[in-house]
């Protein structure tokens, strides 16, 4: 259809909901092509993985709630769920999640392209996460309950139920789909753009898609790596990391986070993109220093890829890395801290509305600023020291990636659910979904920060009598946050259904994924996209 | 190449582009490699015998006990047997004084968490450092001693932190009993780091790996010990101890470097193609030219 006569014809065409394609039933959504549908499968997927990785977590804080262990007597059962609930969230839900299905849904509409590049690699991108999946969590049921920890190392006796190569494999599978994803996303950005969007006229939405995509593409190929290397191991006996063979287990621990530590900003990068885009349109302010946030985001992107062995202070590796790593770890707190000033410029003088997407945004800064100081804290040697290996290291990376990423992603969600789903969700559900989450969050995760300080180790399923008091107080906060998190996916399936009919736009957004129908039409947009001068000049927008 | 551009008016089927093609090749390629790899494995099972040193780790002996005979000799070159050591709940750590790796990390991560802990050494527990190398001698070992107790902020007997010397078949009753395997590579050794704790009687009921310990883990695995309860496994990387360069070391420089510098050039074509073959910079230029 043309546009001319996508304007003259007097029905509008049907929403990507609505299409009636060459399947049916859920054919019509596996084997789609379209962005919006494939967005759709990876929300899917990823909340049900989110939502069984908070079982288990919730699992693990009952067991805390008494100092014998509440739940069993046997440990095993303990290391069971803290492998499985770190495999699935950093793997299956944190990591896929902002970009497979929010950057798959909003990227191509908010740069004003019909689809991505690639329609098919993206939807094999799904299958290869899917496959992924699976594997990853088959190979740690090898013969027995799993007992890894997320990082798959090879644990205390170097035996293990978990067939490592096989894990590594489930997660390069997962990796490769990302690779796919990144390649497309880049030939997208690079070559779809509608006429007029330049790159510095971009939402920085995109921006953080783009740069998260090149770190997916140079990242991953480590995972692939490491999988030749054991396959090398095992097929020739080559001692590479397997001591029985005279190989070097820290080799693995390099190469592990030589991919670990980029992905931790394959897993913030798209969650910043997120609270640029909603944070202005709630201020009604243009974004503070859009070209910094830009640069900075190259930045992390960049020297994210170098602070890979702050990991490994204690493991044994010579002073001089230690001290160079340690420097760097500091260096990417410039760019995430230039982020963090911009956006809470962005709200002075401006006319803020709290709606719930915003309250949302505003926890994500509170929350991640924690989350990075006390990433400071961790990356200075002298601490790491005596907090390495507490609940110090635990209550720090849930500021970061829950408080951080996982809060940006639900602040998306709102904001973009009566554009995903032409419906609208109740508000006072959402706020009261949100009053719980926060609170309960930082009764739950600070008392954990406390713990860390008075000294109570990780991983441990029992603990000294001391640890009582926090410990119950922390398993309370949980309880809060998770009856937070059922009422918000309880309140965004009731409008999913039942919902009223939701404005075309509710927010008064100015990017391109405004200007169109809710929810947009299979092709995107009814009539070519006009692109503003600033995707964020509000003023000129009220003027017009 | 497969992009559509904003202009192209229907959503056409596309046919299979030369990268999804790429893609699917090398998808069955991943998937089909694991099972050759595990195939081929099964086949040479068992050629474990290429005379490198092995480390089988550390296999935990939970709620067994130490030998109460085994006899070792103290740093004053005093004759004592486990039995009559064993008095409270005790550390147990295994090392051998010329060792370069890990041992000495080791000794002073004792040292730290004895200062860190609020348990008393002498009182709560008591430390006991075994040497597995059979030349070791008291001599060697009260150097050791010295230097080790000069760490200590605390007031520590010297009696409470042991530092024992030893026979091979001394030796080889206690690391066997602990299930700690010590492999001889050359005149060193390649061993893992681990504290054992034991109960008052010789009951072995905690491992704990590593170097830097957490202090309330130590303390909770004493109090463990104090009442004879044995505790569970924890996961936590070992630390193998050795004195010489892994030999797949060079490889994995040699593989990261070379795959590096491709994954790179790969990344400089992919931008090259990004940005020379787009069609707007094209038009661009035919219209500057013409």
């Amino acid at each position: 259809m043309t546009h001319d006569e996508a304007i003259t014809s007097a029905h509008t065409p049907p929403s990507y909901l609505e299409e009636k394609g060459r399947h049916s039933g859920i054919f019509a959504w596996i084997l789609s092509t379209d962005h919006k549908r494939i967005g759709m499968l990876y929300l899917f997927t990823t909340v049900m993985f989110f939502l069984v990785g908070m079982a288990l977590g919730f699992l693990m804080r009952t067991q805390m709630l008494s100092p014998q262990g509440a739940l069993f007597k046997n440990a095993d059962y303990y290391n069971a769920l803290f492998t499985l609930h770190g495999v699935i969230m950093i793997f299956l839900f944190v990591i896929p999640v902002v970009p497979g299905s929010l950057g798959n849904f909003f990227m191509p509409i908010m740069i004003g392209a019909k689809d991505v590049a690639f329609p098919r690699i993206n939807l094999l991108s799904w299958y290869l996460y899917v496959i992924g999946s699976v594997i990853a969590l088959a190979s740690l049921f090898g013969s027995g309950l799993p007992d890894t920890g997320w990082t798959f190392y090879a644990p205390y006796s170097l035996r293990t139920h978990a067939d490592i190569p096989m894990a590594v494999f489930g997660v390069f599978v997962v990796g490769f789909s990302s690779i796919l994803t990144g390649v497309n996303f880049i030939t997208t950005i690079h070559r779809m753009r509608a006429p007029g969007m330049k790159w510095m006229k971009m939402p920085l939405f995109p921006w953080a898609i783009y740069a998260t995509s090149w770190v997916q593409v140079l990242a991953t190929p480590v995972l692939g790596i490491t999988m030749l290397l054991i396959a090398v191991e095992r097929l020739f006996h080559v001692g590479i990391f397997n001591p029985a063979l005279g190989g070097d287990p820290l080799l693995y621990q390099h190469l592990f986070w030589m991919y670990s530590h980029p992905a931790v900003y394959i897993m913030i990068l798209p969650a910043m993109g997120l609270i640029s885009e909603i944070i202005p349109v709630f201020a009604r302010r243009t974004i503070f220093g859009y070209t910094a946030i830009v640069w900075s985001t190259i930045a992390i992107a960049a020297l994210g890829s170098l602070v890979w062995a702050h990991h490994m202070f204690t493991t044994g590796i010579s002073d001089i890395s230690a001290t160079v790593f340690s420097l760097l770890t500091m260096l990417v707190a410039v760019p995430s801290a230039i982020k963090v000033f911009n956006w809470t410029a962005t709200l002075y003088k401006g006319s803020i509305s709290l709606e719930p997407p915003m309250l949302f945004a505003l926890s994500f800064i509170f929350l991640f600023s924690i989350g990075g100081l006390t990433g400071l804290m961790l990356g200075t040697l002298s601490l790491n020291v005596a907090l390495h290996n507490t609940y110090f290291v635990v209550g720090h990376f849930h500021y970061v990636i829950f408080g951080g990423t996982v809060f940006a992603f639900f602040a998306a969600l709102h904001y973009w659910f009566p554009k995903m789903f032409g419906k609208m969700y109740s508000k006072a559900a959402a706020y009261t979904a949100w009053g719980l989450m926060f609170v309960g969050f930082n009764i739950f995760y600070f008392t954990f920060l406390v713990l860390g300080v008075m000294g109570m180790p990780r991983r441990y399923a029992f603990y000294l009598p001391k640890f009582q008091t926090p410990q119950v107080i922390a398993t309370v906060g949980a309880w809060i946050l998770v009856t937070g998190v059922l009422i918000m996916f309880g309140n965004l399936i009731w409008a999913l259904f039942r919902g009223e009919k939701a404005e075309e736009n509710p927010w008064g957004g100015i990017t391109l994924e405004w200007k169109t129908p809710s929810p947009p039409p299979v092709e995107n947009f009814l009539e070519p996209p006009v692109v503003p001068d600033d995707p964020y000049d509000f003023q000129g927008a009220f003027a017009r | 190449m497969n992009v559509s551009g904003n202009e192209s008016s229907t959503r056409k089927v596309r046919r299979l582009s030369p990268a999804s093609g790429l893609a699917v090749l090398a998808l069955a390629a991943a998937l089909l490699f694991p099972p050759a790899v595990f195939a081929a494995e099964k086949a040479s099972s068992g050629k474990y015998s290429n005379g490198r040193p092995k480390v089988e780790g550390v296999d935990e002996h939970l709620g067994k006990f130490i030998p109460l005979d085994a006899q070792f000799y103290d740093s004053q070159g005093n004759k004592v047997t486990m039995g009559e050591i064993m008095k409270k709940p005790t550390v147990l750590a295994f090392f051998y004084t010329r060792c370069a790796g890990i041992c000495p990390r080791l000794l002073t991560g004792i040292a730290t968490v004895m200062n860190r802990m609020p348990l008393e050494a002498g009182k709560d527990y008591q430390v006991v450092c075994i040497s597995f190398d059979p030349t070791d001698t008291p001599a060697k070992a009260a150097a050791k001693k010295h230097d080790y107790m000069h760490l200590l902020q605390k007031d520590v007997p010297a009696k409470d932190w042991l530092f024992l010397t030893g026979d091979q078949a001394n030796i080889d009753k206690m690391t066997q009993a602990c299930g700690f395997s010590v492999q001889k590579a050359g005149n060193m050794f390649v061993h893992p780091t681990t504290l054992i704790v034991l109960s008052p009687k010789g009951k072995i009921v905690q491992y704990l790996y590593g170097v830097s310990y957490v202090p309330s883990a130590l303390e909770l695995a004493i109090s463990d010990a104090a009442k004879g309860k044995v505790g569970s496994k924890i996961i936590n990387t070992l630390l193998p101890c050795f004195s010489t360069q892994a030999k797949g070391t060079h490889i994995v420089a040699v593989v990261m470097a070379g795959t590096g510098i491709a994954i790179l050039l790969i990344a400089a074509g992919f931008i090259a193609w990004l940005v020379f073959t787009d069609p707007k910079r094209r038009k661009k230029r035919k219209e500057t030219r013409s």
